[in-house]
């Protein structure tokens, strides 16, 4: 029964629960509770768990899944706070399936909106602190670099740096230097695909966590702790995702055949 | 010695019962494992059900005991609340823990009249009872929504627990129970 938390429709329904990624994430509170208030669903359950068998399952699927949600919530630390979502889900049906009707899945939507609201908002204070901080040491690095160094000012002509900074968005310019910009041009093109809906979102939870750590940098614009190994973990990740991932990307062809609509803008 | 008997004999009873589940436990079972005669099982215990009703309040003695413990050290009432959320979860994040036993009593059994659901639902008002008390005392206005609120964590904590050892749950409850406490003030 409770394996149905894994199937991929609860994880579509989550997604079409909400316009963005925290509507959604509350949104799985509701579907919840409109499954087990359903018909018949209840007798389902106590077939399912007999007084021997606990009604316990783990829901690896959907914390992934949530995660993934939770990284587009730009959530500070997206594997923690799924896992805070599904501690609360699975308290929520226990007590309902004891208790129907006293709103059990209702009080742990409630719980669910105050820590959606704390894991996002301290970190976009937290995003605009770093940006600021780094915008003003990358611009710093820059000048030095152009004044100092005449192969810099070479490599930072007028064009080259017009084409860079059309094409790398906001968040670069909190990027330490350590990391080349065709990498994490890479990685926010990537992030990019994702959104549109093109490629996989990755499992950051099956990734190793100094990998899952640079992705999330990269996206969030945080300062890494170890810029080195954050960039290796980073090209890890890249390699990871083309070896094993970009096989599931899907591009439309671009010749006019098709007017499918793949992104939301 | 009479009392001795009576309390390995309760001893060898309550390992079974939270390893295999509670039904699943026969008195021929029991006696097996303890290796003493039906008789004398039934001389200190009148029936299973007087045996269960005596596992699950040693069990809460045990439980209230430690948050009892715990509580005490603690000032004022936030601190209390917080202290006795992470008690419960501490419990949990124990190896050996294997669920709640007045939560896997009033699964196995449903029957509302049964007096080891009444003995297993008791110690659940209590505990949110206990929750709300603190969180009144610690001036927080929807005492009784914090309160349900916590309780879902602690036994959400407790089946991911159970069904991922050591995957960081408790912590994660841990700091949930705290920005919970934190927003409803």
């Amino acid at each position: 029964m409770l394996e149905l938390l894994d199937s991929q429709w609860f994880l579509r329904m989550i997604v079409a629960g909400g316009k963005t990624p925290a509507a959604q994430l509350l949104a799985m509170f509701d579907i919840a509770g409109n499954w087990i208030a359903a018909p018949g669903i209840r007798e389902l359950f106590a077939k399912a768990y007999p007084a021997n068998k606990p009604a316990l399952h783990s829901c690896a699927e959907l914390k992934a899944h949530l995660t993934g949600i939770a990284v587009k919530a730009k959530a500070q630390n997206p594997p923690i706070l799924a896992s805070q979502l599904v501690i609360l889900l699975q308290g929520a049906i226990a007590e309902e399936l004891r208790n129907p009707g006293a709103g059990a899945l209702g009080e742990a939507a409630k719980a669910a909106q105050a820590v959606i609201a704390n894991a996002c908002h301290s970190d976009q204070k937290q995003r605009r602190a770093l940006r600021a901080m780094g915008g003003v040491t990358l611009a710093a690095v820059l000048v030095a670099a152009v004044s100092l160094h005449p192969l810099a000012r070479q490599m930072l002509s007028p064009a080259a740096t017009h084409v860079a900074a059309q094409q790398l968005p906001m968040p670069v310019a909190a990027m330490p230097a350590v990391i080349s910009p065709d990498e994490m041009e890479q990685v926010l093109l990537l992030q990019r695909q994702i959104e549109d809906g093109r490629c996989p979102a990755p499992e950051l939870l099956v990734l190793p966590q100094g990998q899952a750590t640079a992705y999330m940098n990269v996206i969030n614009a945080r300062t890494p702790e170890n810029p080195a190994a954050d960039r290796e973990n980073m090209r890890a990740f890249l390699a990871w995702f083309k070896q094993a991932r970009s096989t599931q990307c899907y591009f439309p062809p671009i010749n006019g055949h098709t007017n499918v609509a793949w992104t939301k803008r | 010695m009479a009392t001795q008997m009576r309390e390995y004999i309760l001893g060898v009873a309550s390992d079974l019962f939270s390893s295999r589940g509670i039904n699943a436990t026969s008195v021929d079972a029991i006696v097996a494992k303890a290796d003493i005669a039906k008789v004398t099982l039934y001389k200190y215990f009148k029936s299973k059900e007087q045996l269960i009703l005596e596992y699950l309040r040693e069990y809460d003695d045990k439980l209230w005991k430690r948050l009892s413990e715990v509580t005490a050290q603690q000032g004022d009432a936030a601190s209390k609340l917080t202290a006795l959320v992470n008690a419960m979860l501490d419990w949990i994040a124990d190896p050996e823990f294997k669920g709640f036993a007045f939560i896997n009593a009033s699964v196995e059994f449903p029957q509302s009249e049964s007096p080891v659901h009444q003995s297993s639902m008791e110690f659940a008002q209590t505990l949110r009872n206990t929750l709300a008390g603190l969180a009144k005392e610690a001036g927080i206005k929807g005492a009784d929504t914090l309160a349900l609120q916590l309780s879902l964590v602690i036994e959400g904590a407790a089946i991911t627990e159970r069904t991922q050892r050591s995957s960081g749950a408790v912590e994660h409850a841990k700091a949930l129970a705290k920005i919970l406490i934190g927003a409803a003030k």
